[in-house]
């Protein structure tokens, strides 16, 4: 099961643009693109910084006034469809 | 072979191609050496459907390091050079072909072949209807039927110069997008393309994206956020679903820039013919 604890990192078949307040991911390998949309995106900057993902949840929490059991929640449901969709892979070991 | 300049770019095609005849450039002949063979193996790329002469056919682009091979169902092969500037007729044991075009091999290399050779070269081809207005460009993106091509016909009547009713090329650069008009426009007769009239490259000034409005709504203009304009840039370049990885990567961040740099508009467009001196007037107050 995913937690915040999870070692993330972004494939090099996946190519970003940040545009504004917004992320564009291609997955090169499906030929899909995928519009992130303010946490999402904020979140995938943090991640290419080189940010893990629970150091990128402690900056989203700083940055927006929302509650921490909710943004967690909402940010696991979000990488679960970044890795079914081949955006974001977890390090193993 | 036959030396063209469309869209800015120099090409080399197996023979003559009426279309492109007015941008010829005669007394250059390239080295045909390099040219008599398709390399092998070949590895599928890309499968899909879409739209070519006229019917739905299957399109499949294959690498063939250093280049790519077209194949389009009915029609012939077309070897396209790493740098796509030749594109060739290939027979399926890799030899090319100086035969003559059928009229479908004709449809095929001003279509997807001339679009991935131009995508080759850092030039997109937009689905689109351009004009300009006091020397600034407007390009005009929708889904097929939403109008593009009767608002520029419209304002080509009304003291605007078309630029594009189909594919409008651009490139992007450190100052913004640069269009290339001078390519045919296959929807016109040839007495009516704009292409030989026009500079080689203008400046984009706009883009407007139309949206089906009610009936009987006011046409409005709307700014939109670019990261609106991306979708549309993604949405409405022709070919894209041929793109090799790299390309695809390469186009991505050509449609992040550009929206960036270009302001981009939402037309609420109702399909009603007393609506179109509205949206004219509503265009020409952008520029």
């Amino acid at each position: 099961m995913l937690t915040l604890n999870a070692d993330l990192h972004i494939p090099a078949h996946v190519s970003f643009s940040i545009v504004g307040q917004d992320a564009f991911l291609l997955n090169t390998q499906t030929n899909k693109y995928f519009a992130l949309e303010e946490v999402g995106a904020r979140l995938w900057e943090l991640l290419n910084d080189g940010k893990s993902l629970r150091e990128g949840y402690q900056v989203i929490l700083g940055e927006y006034e929302i509650d921490p059991a909710q943004l967690e929640q909402d940010l696991l449901e979000f990488l679960n469809h970044l890795l079914e969709n081949g955006l974001v892979e977890i390090v193993q070991g | 072979m036959a030396y063209y300049r469309p869209a800015g770019q120099d090409f080399y095609f197996p023979c003559p191609v009426p279309e492109l005849e007015p941008y010829q450039i005669i007394g250059k002949e390239p080295s045909a050496a390099k040219l008599l063979t398709v390399p092998s193996p070949l590895v599928l790329s890309c499968r899909t459907v879409g739209l070519v002469g006229g019917e739905q056919r299957e399109v499949e682009t294959w690498s063939a390091p250093p280049g790519l091979l077209l194949k389009v169902a009915g029609g012939s092969d077309f070897y396209i050079t790493p740098g796509g500037q030749y594109v060739v007729k290939a027979a399926r044991d890799g030899n090319v072909l100086p035969s003559p075009l059928t009229g479908l091999d004709r449809d095929i290399l001003l279509g997807p072949a001339l679009v991935l050779a131009l995508a080759l070269r850092g030039t997109w081809s937009l689905h689109a209807s351009a004009a300009t207005f006091k020397d600034k460009l407007i390009v005009f993106l929708a889904e097929s039927g939403q109008g593009k091509s009767t608002l520029a016909t419209y304002l080509a009547g009304a003291g605007w110069q078309l630029v594009a009713d189909d594919i409008l090329p651009v490139t992007g650069d450190p100052s913004g997008m640069q269009a290339w008009p001078r390519f045919p426009q296959l929807k016109l007769p040839p007495e009516s393309q704009p292409g030989p009239h026009l500079s080689e490259q203008l400046p984009l000034g706009k883009i407007c994206l139309l949206l089906p409005a009610g009936k009987d709504d006011t046409p409005a203009v709307q700014l939109i956020p670019p990261g609106e304009a991306v979708k549309a840039l993604l949405a409405h370049t022709a070919g894209a679903r041929l793109f090799e990885p790299d390309l695809l990567s390469r186009h991505l961040e050509f449609c992040a820039r550009s929206a960036t740099q270009v302001p981009a508009y939402r037309l609420a467009y109702p399909h009603r013919r007393d609506a179109l001196p509205i949206i004219k007037n509503n265009l020409e107050s952008l520029c």
